[in-house]
């Protein structure tokens, strides 16, 4: 897909609570001897996906100094929205100062509702319907006590800016492409606080065929290859999907690095490729091209193709995802507990 | 122009009235208060209540007073004003007694609280603050008295511990007095020692919950004298109030509010603080006492707590407060507080404070006020 | 407050918005409609979002609806502009007096299982 008018990105914002657990604590309380990661985030009690929404689009406004009154849209993808029916973006808009003349519906499609957003606001901005719009993809993503996704189910999201290219952006869209299919290799019916998931068929049927139909597709399409690309970005469920993903698509370890979060912050589901994606901003440079390759459960990938510009230097986020992750502080299971509502008052 | 005296007390005990309610606790005050008494006519009844609405469910209490006693052809009012309600209800019943449109008003405060579970308690105390700064700041009445202790600590340089010696006095002096909810004496060391309810106040700080009813006859002068009952003038009255957020204050170190009401009220009685043998305060923690003591003049800005350590303050020393405990060890049953305040004046004009008895004592100043000195009532009662 | 009253005053507290004196500039937050200091009129006016901890206390004694979560410090903040405010703090384990804050948008409390959240400031260390 290409828009009929140039976009980009105008500015970015993430946001990683402070809290993390050891997975090792984790495996400890349940007699697992090998673990996914090394550690991930969780929220302090006063923390949502919408407080974590309103950080992550402050720190983008704040450090793209964006005219908020040209704002005609926020979208939030989350799978761990507050309220099931209240839209967030009323909240996080009205917290931000935005005007009341905008767009502000919730996202869902899993991990992927975030890219989903950005590709909406792509189309409406380019379009001419609005001149600037908000992507975001954040959650406190819920792990199941016991289960095989509590080593890796965090909290944390990033919010993007969108804008004409025209505007001035820190990265070009050059184009995109999704790939879907009814696979509903995790869920979550309403009403229940923890997803079920279907464990090994997670991987090849649904997170590896869609990211690589959907990276194919792309490539196929506008005849890119990997080596193209400086920076890549996949959707990190754990540490090693992303990087098997990357070595069968042919990406190197050094192209995927930046983005690589999910070692030390865990999956922060509609957040996760979003976050890596702003981790790879805060390093690259001028004429990068950067491949940013989602995934959702349910499911499908969307694989958007970015070109930085000399602008990003002016822009870059601050403080950068690397000084969010080295103020993070060790929380137990129990503490993680309470702040997650499994033990409630 | 009328002069109003108080001619009868009725009060009960402060405690956990498990088997009382409202209405049962006003009754057992009001025995006692009529007791000894003629049968008179009544022109008004004034009861005070902070928080009947909230914890009982129950308001327009005066009315329900009035049913209680069967006293119908009366004019009612009901006074809520945190712990000052009950000062209310006596500032209007004397402007009554002094214009001569009344002859005698019943006032009393009433307060039910150890039916409410902790977190409404503390809710209920911080009603009377600024409802945005309690739902949304996360203040609550005893964290802005934390707040003013650790202000009145690094503005003054003195030691935390000092400001703790008032709540020694005022055990001291409730273990001698039957109708004191904690007549347990308590040290320095204990107060200190005593886990935070919000640093660096401990819960030996700040008063507790409790229940309670005082009532007082408040009649004109030539009225008592005919009754042939001994009374206590109330010579002197006043009020003020000041910006009710702190942080708007331009002294917050310093109770505007108290200090002009009560500088009112001596005026009025034609006195000097210097005149007035005991202080019956309203102070709902040790800081809010001590400073409060500054503030009407008692005390140097700062230097409050050297007095109360040495002893100034008790029943022996120069400027006997709180006699009978205070809010703090008497009890703060939030409503009737102000009406035990002048019950105790009473009983010291009177001579019948027993082993609380302030010798010589001519005039007793009763203050209260509400919240953090947001309003303030001020009385000078005389023989 | 209620359900309804928050929704009236959730500019004010999801944003810090108070009032300002148009004749002395003297700031108020929350906002007010007449001046302590002066009497003047007062507008709108956007309180910086950053300041310095004066005091701070750990309320122990929860009130309602504050007691689903834990003590919580409550501080006396001087922002930027100079104006005073209280506010809770969050994520921070030992404040101190003089440390940097910045305001943020926390979860207060909620109205039961079934009621509202309500959001408003919060004073964070700077990221």
């Amino acid at each position: 897909m290409r828009p009929s008018t140039d976009v980009g990105i105008y500015g970015y914002g993430a946001y990683i609570p402070r809290y993390f657990l050891e997975n090792s604590e984790i495996a400890g309380l349940w007699g697992r001897d090998s673990t996914p990661i090394k550690r991930k985030s969780f929220p302090n009690y006063d923390e949502d996906t919408i407080t974590i929404s309103y950080e992550a689009a402050s720190i983008a406004i704040k450090s793209s100094k964006v005219d908020v009154s040209r704002i005609g849209a926020i979208f939030i993808g989350s799978e761990s929205k507050p309220y099931a029916v209240k839209p967030s973006g009323t909240v996080v808009a009205e917290a931000l100062g935005l005007p009341r003349t905008i767009l502000s519906a919730d996202y869902e499609f899993a991990c992927k509702a975030g890219s989903e957003a950005m590709q909406t606001v792509f189309g409406l901005v380019s379009s001419g319907m609005i001149d600037y719009g908000i992507a975001i993809g954040a959650d406190t993503a819920q792990g199941k006590p016991g289960d095989e996704l509590e080593y890796t189910a965090a909290a944390g999201g990033a919010a993007y800016i969108i804008s004409r290219v025209s505007e001035g952006v820190i990265a070009k869209l050059e184009a995109s492409y999704t790939y879907v299919s009814d696979t509903a290799d995790f869920w979550r019916r309403s009403g229940e606080d923890y997803p079920r998931h279907l464990y090994r068929f997670t991987g090849e049927p649904a997170y590896f065929h869609h990211i690589i139909s959907s990276v194919n597709g792309l490539f196929e399409e506008y005849g890119y290859e990997p080596k193209d690309f400086r920076y890549a970005v996949f959707h990190m469920p754990n540490y090693k999907f992303p990087t098997r993903v990357a070595r069968k698509l042919g990406f190197t370890m050094d192209q995927i690095k930046p983005g690589l979060v999910v070692a030390l912050v865990g999956n922060t589901y509609s957040g996760s490729s979003l976050l890596g994606l702003a981790a790879t901003f805060d390093v690259a440079e001028p004429g990068d091209k950067i491949l940013l390759a989602s995934f959702g459960s349910g499911a499908g990938s969307d694989s958007i193709v970015f070109e930085v510009t000399d602008l990003i230097d002016e822009r870059r986020m601050s403080p950068p995802v690397s000084k969010m992750i080295d103020r993070m502080v060790p929380g137990d299971y129990s503490t993680y507990s309470i702040y997650r509502d499994i033990l409630k008052r | 122009m009328g002069v109003p005296v108080v001619a009868s007390i009725g009060y009960t005990k402060v405690s956990e009235h498990w088997g009382e309610g409202l209405e049962g606790l006003s009754h057992m005050a009001l025995e006692m208060l009529l007791n000894d008494l003629p049968s008179l006519e009544l022109d008004a009844i004034y009861v005070g209540t902070a928080l009947s609405g909230f914890y009982e469910l129950q308001m327009s209490l005066a009315s329900h007073i009035a049913d209680l006693i069967c006293e119908y052809d009366v004019t009612v009012s009901n006074f809520e004003a945190g712990g000052a309600s009950s000062a209310q209800a006596l500032f209007n019943a004397i402007l009554g007694i002094k214009s001569g449109v009344y002859k005698a008003v019943l006032i009393g405060g009433v307060e039910k609280m150890s039916d409410e579970m902790p977190h409404r308690i503390q809710r209920g105390m911080s009603l009377v603050e600024n409802s945005f700064l309690v739902d949304y700041s996360g203040l609550t009445e005893i964290s802005l008295h934390a707040l003013l202790a650790k202000m009145y600590i690094k503005e003054y340089g003195v030691d935390r511990g000092m400001i703790s010696y008032l709540p020694v006095i005022e055990h001291e002096n409730a273990s001698r007095a039957s109708h004191a909810q904690f007549r347990n004496k308590i040290s320095i060391e204990t107060i200190l020692n005593a886990p935070y309810i919000a640093d660096p106040l401990t819960i030996f700080d700040v008063t507790a919950p409790g229940d309670g009813a005082a009532y007082i006859l408040v009649m004109d002068e030539s009225q008592a004298k005919s009754i042939g009952v001994d009374y206590v003038k109330i010579s002197g009255y006043g009020s003020a109030s000041q910006p009710s957020h702190m942080l708007t204050r331009t002294s917050p170190l310093f109770f505007s509010a108290s200090s002009r009401a009560v500088e009112k009220a001596l005026d009025m009685a034609n006195v000097e603080i210097s005149d007035i043998g005991v202080i019956e305060m309203y102070n709902q923690s040790s800081i809010a006492g001590a400073v409060l003591l500054e503030s009407i003049g008692v005390a140097e800005r700062g230097g409050v707590g050297e007095l109360l350590k040495d002893g100034y303050f008790s029943i022996s020393g120069d400027k006997p407060v709180n006699t009978f405990g205070g809010a703090k060890a008497r009890g703060d049953p939030k409503g009737a507080t102000t009406m035990y305040q002048v019950v105790e004046g009473f009983l010291q004009l009177l001579g019948k404070a027993g082993e609380n008895q302030v010798s010589n004592v001519d005039r007793v100043l009763v203050h209260s006020m509400v919240g953090l000195d947001i309003s303030s009532y001020a009385y000078v009662l005389e023989v | 407050m209620t359900e309804v009253s928050d929704w009236r005053y959730r500019e004010n507290r999801y944003r810090l918005l108070g009032s300002r004196c148009d004749s002395c500039g003297e700031a108020y937050y929350p906002p007010r409609k007449k001046c302590v200091k002066c009497g003047g009129v007062l507008s709108p006016y956007q309180l910086p979002r950053r300041g310095v901890v004066e005091h701070f206390t750990m309320v122990k004694a929860l009130p309602d609806r504050y007691n689903r979560y834990k003590p919580y410090y409550l501080a006396i903040i001087r922002l930027d502009d100079g104006t005073k405010v209280f506010g809770i703090l969050t994520d921070i384990d030992e404040p101190s007096d003089g440390m940097e804050v910045e305001a943020t948008l926390r979860k207060l409390f909620i109205y039961g299982e079934d009621g509202k959240i309500i959001y408003g400031v919060k004073f964070r260390p700077l990221l």
